[in-house]
């Protein structure tokens, strides 16, 4: 291993080579087994064009300044189709100069029209200020002057000099004596879609320049939009498009994205316009090595690993110490801290005593962050820890390894915060360590999940009922609508018309007119998260006295974590809740000594609404069944009513139940959608397993869906409900944590006398009212989530079941795994064909 | 989607808004359960298609239920739920008593409602006479105006004076004006003309406005009450919305809010209009309508629920523009008696207006008008805590136009009448011994002299301490700050150091 004083050296480029191929080879021989994949992917040459040919000469310059002599292929295809009047998406790698796909076509047409204007919308604050300052750094034009009279100049040159092009930040964090300024002078307005939703939209005719005269809309990080904020802002677009149109205007869209499966289509929806998609990439690429990483099994009859973190540690060090410049990717803060200090502990400081390694939270600005880059050049700094807010496209120079501890959610993620490492002329590595959840574990053994054609979908619902309401609201505030107009896929008539029952429009020659004394989309907020959320106060506070707020919790977490005599944990601290008021969202907690937590018990009732579709298999085997179902599969609309009843007191460590207690909380309720799937007796009944070991079995299943489930839908497992019991009246199990032992009472159902009347179903439904597809996807790719369950608990080493599959054995029942692993075998099988086949559903 | 493509030909069951609604509908309903509509998945419930009135009916409902399950949500968080308002029969027939007699005109939007006065001059509202307006007030007006104002004197000859009635909010484009209140002169100027622009639905406000720009045509001077803030902002987005242009190059805008808070805020405390009527006008509102229900009243009238209640509105908003009449002649009157310098007596309060006004001539760079209204006000201020806040502004004014004399003298009144004031000090108001006591030994070279001051008001805290709002803290800064500079003092007296 090298020694620390090759700590202070920077490397050149064959040195850096050398050492990142041995500490590839050495890792690979040293943890032959621990290595579930390394795959090389080769160097990539650029595929360049001449700038073209009707590019204004002081672009040129002003890109020659800054070194760019020739651009690359998709530059090139996105300038001259944007320019050309098509909306496009481009979904090229990380660091393949994506800003300057839709810098160039918008700075060529602003100088080449005095008037046009442009809005670009990124999905934070802190990318709208990084790329104005990217654009002021183009074209050398200023931030706006507090005089800032440099837009009248336009008028008597036919061509806007490039240093007035004016690009400003309008966002919450723009002063209100600047914003007018603003208004009058931008010629690129950058934003975010809250912005747009409610500041800009309801106030368009202070804003009639940018409107008369809008020739572009950019959308950054298009993946960003997806579940409930994506179907938000495709109503927010809706909304745009029916302005621009007051106006006489129809911009031209520029998306860019991560890889998904889906971006193009995701683009067309968002936008309800054809896309072009673009995703080749000219940009060169260096040699990467992916290497998956599963930590080492230290009780193999509990399935338990050793922590990801401390394996990311001991990886991050070996590479470190190399001189290897190196980005660890953590799942949360906490993880960021922790791992941090580990590396300041174990490495030498730096000569001039700052730690060579630091960790990077969210919230930097600009200038701290050019610090950090600077500090990594000049190599004072070794390492940066940080959560996933370096995976957007901020800019902060390119490293030779990134460590990714712990799945990050979603396969585009992974992508992006692999593409951190890697410059364009050496070989770079990234390496997954893998947690012990399920996911992660199905993944580290299914490699082809990364290297194949992302199997992610961006999902968005725009026409949901409770979403497209709250916009056709707004839009009706900010132009009347008129009869004959279409807005989303309902029956906008009927919206209108509840409207005006409601007497918030008012119905008038052909035309619905706002008559409301209030700001609809100040109450409608574009994001998942509210700002409803429960705060937690110490009572006793810090030293002196005062209560004090230590955390928020979000509202639809708050039943099971913030419920009387919960404990919750805080900073690695136990407070137990003393009480809860609900109405004033404050949970007031004491500082507690305990050996054991809490687990809420939730009871979720879910009753089918409509089926939109189903499928009813049947077993071949079976002759005497034949025309009976075995196992139903089906999406539809279901009410869920979800009520925290009590909660566990599991002691840490040996996670034994040594209590439990009651609660009372309001029921929450709401309609969704939901795909399920009811075994029939005719799938189970020959199987050697008594009813309650079936249910344990189903739970055990859930769990494991539920866990995987978000490999297809790009979405958060909170994006997911799931529940075990009988549609309607029948029977619900009760949960904790997703996990079953919770059980308070025996199983009763409604069929103990009749086995065939028992219809045990699992449902995994959408947590947002109304749904956003996520339930219909499932239903289209069940065969899919069902092959890679099954897959899962086959190779999973536990005997009876652990974190990693069905759950920990203490929670999942004694023989979870083997019934959730003979009923899915089963279930394959049968969905596959092979000697089961499915049949139509009208056959029966 | 590749995925639809291995479940290609299995047809997928989604149905209709209606059928998802009716299916919704019979899982909850037996009432409304189709036989055999149970989950078989087999034939649709209904045949034909439901008629599309029933479809309408149907996600009314879904909408409802939905909302209702958002609005329980919404009640678990305290959130107030704006009452819901009984929707009757939109049937409009007009001329029901609901607006005072007016005439419908029509233009090329369309008609809508106006209600004009055409009174011959003099008309007195409370104690104000408005033909007044009329007379020459140039000076004044360019004064007010600044820079916006036009290059030949103005007059109010062809201003027209405005006042909105709104459905609320301060902004955004969801807001109109469904009421322009409108008063100008008539050109000879034996008249006053009054009008009030009323849009009796929605659809008649692009006839509306176009009438209002037809009223403005010819004007030169716009004049309201808050209106840079809101009416005219409100007005021109609403010409955006209806696409129609506002008069270009803009009017020349007088903003009376702004003047009367630096006229009358002093003297009256707040600058609302209904709170100066009564002092500045004699004028008393009797049954007059709060602003705040004023939307309402309007979506009542508009909905056919209670169409009386705008009549109360028009008559609000005609006392709005005649009281933006009336102060806005009381504001003239009281600059052009600074601006004459007649020395006519003034009682208590116009002297606290006066001083006002020579405030704002210092504000505006007018010092000798400002320094001669000071003068006048100071000497009638008797023993008011203006006095020497006022002998203070007047000292240093005096001072910076060279007036070294005169600004002894106030400063010099100033400490006298600390000594004789009856009632609580503030620490601010010693500052005029600080004053007194720079200009001595700067200006004056009377360094004992300047000594004398400081140890005056020495003793004037010592005296009054207890008598005044001042906190122990306080007074001690003010003593360190007094015996360092008496300090200084006593050395520059002896010719030594004082550092």
């Amino acid at each position: 291993m090298a020694g620390p004083d090759t700590l202070s050296l920077m490397l050149g480029e064959e040195e850096r080579n050398r050492r990142i191929e041995q500490a590839i080879a050495e890792l690979k021989l040293d943890y032959a087994e621990r290595v579930t994949e390394s795959r090389r992917t080769p160097a990539v040459p650029a595929k360049t064009a001449p700038f073209p040919q009707d590019l204004r000469p002081d672009l040129r310059d002003a890109l020659r300044q800054r070194g760019v002599t020739s651009l690359f292929t998709h530059q090139v295809e996105t300038y001259r189709r944007a320019l050309a009047g098509e909306n496009v998406v481009i979904t090229t790698p990380t660091a393949s100069g994506k800003t300057l796909c839709y810098n160039l076509p918008v700075l060529q047409r602003l100088l080449c029209d005095a008037e046009a204007r442009a809005i670009y919308l990124f999905p934070t604050k802190a990318l709208s200020r990084d790329q104005m300052a990217e654009l002021h750094g183009i074209v050398g034009i200023q931030g706006l002057k507090e005089e800032g009279e440099t837009g009248g100049a336009g008028d008597e040159e036919p061509l806007a000099p490039l240093a007035a092009l004016g690009a400003y930040v309008y966002d919450g964090d723009t002063p209100q004596d600047r914003r007018r300024a603003v208004r009058q002078h931008a010629r690129i307005v950058i934003s975010n879609p809250d912005m747009l939703h409610a500041g800009i939209l309801p106030h368009h005719t202070k804003w009639t320049n940018l409107f008369q005269n809008l020739r572009f809309v950019v959308l950054d990080e298009l993946h960003q939009y997806r579940g409930v904020f994506g179907s938000h802002l495709a109503n927010v677009m809706r909304r745009l498009r029916r302005v621009c149109a007051f106006y006489g205007t129809q911009p031209t869209y520029i998306a860019s994205s991560a890889t998904i499966a889906n971006a193009r289509e995701l683009a067309e929806k968002l936008l309800e316009a054809p896309v072009s998609l673009i995703d080749e990439s000219g940009a060169p690429r260096g040699e990467k090595e992916i290497a998956l990483y599963n930590p080492p099994v230290v009780e193999p009859r509990l399935g338990l690993r050793r922590s990801h973190l401390a394996e990311t540690v001991d990886l991050a060090e070996r590479f470190i110490r190399r001189g290897l410049q190196t980005i660890v990717f953590a799942r949360s803060r906490l993880h960021v801290e922790v791992l941090a200090r580990e590396l300041q502990e174990r490495l030498p400081r730096h000569p001039v005593e700052s730690p060579l390694v630091r960790p990077y939270r969210g919230g930097y600005l600009p200038k701290e962050r050019r610090a950090l880059e600077t500090a990594l050049k000049n190599g004072e700094l070794r390492a940066i820890v940080s959560t996933n807010a370096l995976e957007l496209g901020i800019d902060i120079g390119s490293l030779d390894v990134a460590i990714i501890s712990g799945f990050p959610g979603t396969i585009a993620s992974f992508w992006q915060q692999a593409g951190r490492a890697g410059r364009r002329s050496t070989t770079s590595a990234a390496i997954l360590v893998a947690t012990s959840s399920p996911l992660d574990q199905f993944l580290v053994r299914h490699p082809d999940y990364f290297f194949g054609a992302s199997p992610e979908q961006a999902l968005i619902h725009p026409d949901n009922l409770l979403i497209l309401y709250a916009h056709v609201r707004c839009a009706a505030f900010e132009l009347p609508f008129q009869s004959g107009e279409s807005f989303g896929a309902e029956d906008l008539e009927g919206i209108l018309a509840f409207l005006e029952e409601q007497g918030v429009l008012h119905f008038k020659n052909g035309k619905w007119f706002w008559t409301e004394d209030s700001y609809p989309a100040d109450h409608v907020s574009l994001r998942t998260v509210t700002s409803d959320n429960f705060v937690v106060v110490d009572q006793a506070g810090g030293g002196d006295g005062k209560p004090q707020i230590i955390g928020e919790v979000d509202f639809s977490s708050a039943p099971t974590t913030l419920h009387e005599k919960a404990i919750y944990l805080h900073g690695g601290v136990e407070y137990q809740v003393e009480s809860l008021d609900w109405v004033g969202r404050k949970a007031y907690v004491r500082r507690v000594r305990s050996d054991y937590f809490t687990d809420a018990i939730t009871y979720t009732k879910v009753k089918i609404l409509d089926v939109f579709a189903e499928e009813r298999s049947i077993r071949r085997a079976l002759v005497e069944h034949r025309g009976q179902a075995a196992v139903t599969m089906a999406h539809g609309e279901v009410h869920v009513v979800s009520q925290v009843v009590g909660f566990k007191k599991i002691k840490f460590n040996t996670m034994e139940n040594v209590g439990a207690g009651d609660v009372t909380l309001p029921e929450n309720e709401k309609h969704t959608t939901a795909f399920w799937l009811t075994l029939e007796s005719s799938l189970w009944e020959d199987l050697p397993f008594g009813r309650a070991e079936l249910i344990d079995g189903l739970l055990g299943m859930a769990t494991l869906l539920h866990t995987l489930a978000p490999l297809i839908l790009l979405c958060d497992a909170l994006d997911i409900g799931v529940t075990v019991g009988e549609d309607a009246e029948g029977w619900c199990e009760p949960l904790g944590r997703g996990l079953p032992s919770a059980r308070l009472r025996p199983v009763q159902t409604s069929a103990d006398a009749d086995p065939a009347a028992f219809r045990p179903t699992l449902f995994l439904y959408d947590s947002f009212p109304g749904g956003m597809g996520l339930a219909e996807t499932l239903y289209v790719q069940h065969q899919r989530l069902v092959r890679d369950a099954v897959a899962r608990l086959q190779e999973c080493e536990c005997e009876h079941g652990c974190p990693s599959c069905v759950g920990p054995i203490n929670w999942s029942g004694a023989r979870s795994k083997a019934v959730a692993t003979r009923l899915l075998e089963r279930l394959a099988a049968i969905l596959a064909g092979r000697h089961d086949e499915p049949v139509p559903s009208s056959w029966r | 989607m590749s995925a639809v493509d291995e479940h290609a030909g299995r047809p997928a069951r989604r149905g209709s808004v209606q059928n998802r609604l009716a299916a919704m509908l019979a899982t909850t309903s037996t009432a409304l359960a189709a036989p055999g509509a149970e989950l078989t998945g087999a034939a649709p419930p209904v045949a034909t298609p439901p008629p599309a009135a029933s479809d309408r009916a149907q996600l009314l409902e879904r909408l409802r239920r939905l909302m209702r399950v958002a609005a329980d949500e919404a009640a678990a968080r305290a959130t107030p739920v704006s009452p819901q308002t009984e929707l009757l029969s939109p049937e409009t027939v007009w001329g029901e008593p609901g607006l005072p007699a007016g005439t419908i005109v029509e233009n090329r939007h369309g008609p809508c409602y106006a209600v004009r006065d055409i009174m011959p001059l003099p008309v007195t509202y409370g104690i104000s006479e408005l033909g007044d307006l009329l007379r020459d007030v140039s000076r004044e007006l360019s004064f007010l105006l600044g820079e916006g104002a036009p290059d030949e004197a103005p007059s109010l000859s062809r201003a027209v004076f405005l006042d909105t009635e709104t459905t609320g909010l301060s902004g955004g484009t969801g807001a109109a004006a469904f009421l322009i209140g409108l008063a100008r002169f008539r050109p000879g100027g034996g008249e006053l003309e009054l009008l009030q622009l009323v849009m009796r639905d929605y659809d008649e406000e692009p006839a509306m406005l176009a009438e209002f720009l037809a009223f403005l045509e010819g004007a030169d001077l716009l004049v309201t009450y808050n209106g840079k803030a809101f009416d005219w902002p409100l007005l021109a987005s609403r010409l955006i919305s209806n696409r129609l242009s506002a008069p270009a190059p803009a009017l020349p805008h007088l903003d009376a809010l702004p003047v009367a808070r630096r006229l009358w805020r002093l003297r009256l405390g707040g600058c609302r209009l209904v709170e100066l009527e009564r002092p500045l006008l004699a004028v008393q509102r009797v049954g007059d309508v709060p602003g705040y229900l004023i939307p309402n009243i309007y979506f009542d009238f508009v909905r056919g629920i209670d169409r009386g209640g705008l009549r109360q509105v028009l008559y609000h908003n005609r006392l709005d523009v005649l009281s933006l009449m009336g102060v806005t002649s009381s504001a003239l009157s009281l600059l052009g008696a600074a601006f004459s310098g007649a020395d006519t007596p003034l009682d208590g309060a116009t002297a606290l207006d006066l001083l006002s006004v020579a405030r704002y001539l210092a504000a505006r760079e007018e010092p000798d008008l400002a320094i001669a209204s000071y003068r006048r006000a100071l000497g009638a201020l008797g023993q008011l805590r203006e006095r020497w806040q006022g002998e203070v502004e007047l000292g240093r004014l005096l001072l910076k136009q060279g007036d070294t004399a005169g600004a002894t003298a106030s400063f010099r009144d100033g400490v006298g009448a600390l000594h004789a004031w009856p009632d609580a000090l503030t620490a601010a108001d010693f500052e005029v011994v600080d004053e007194l006591a720079k200009v001595l030994e700067h200006r004056h070279k009377l360094v004992p002299e300047a000594a004398a001051a400081v140890t005056s008001g020495l003793t004037t805290l010592a005296d009054r301490l207890r008598a005044c709002q001042i906190g122990a803290r306080e007074a001690e800064d003010l003593r360190s700050r007094w015996d360092h500079r008496l300090h200084r003092l006593k050395c520059k007296a002896e010719g030594r150091r004082w550092y």
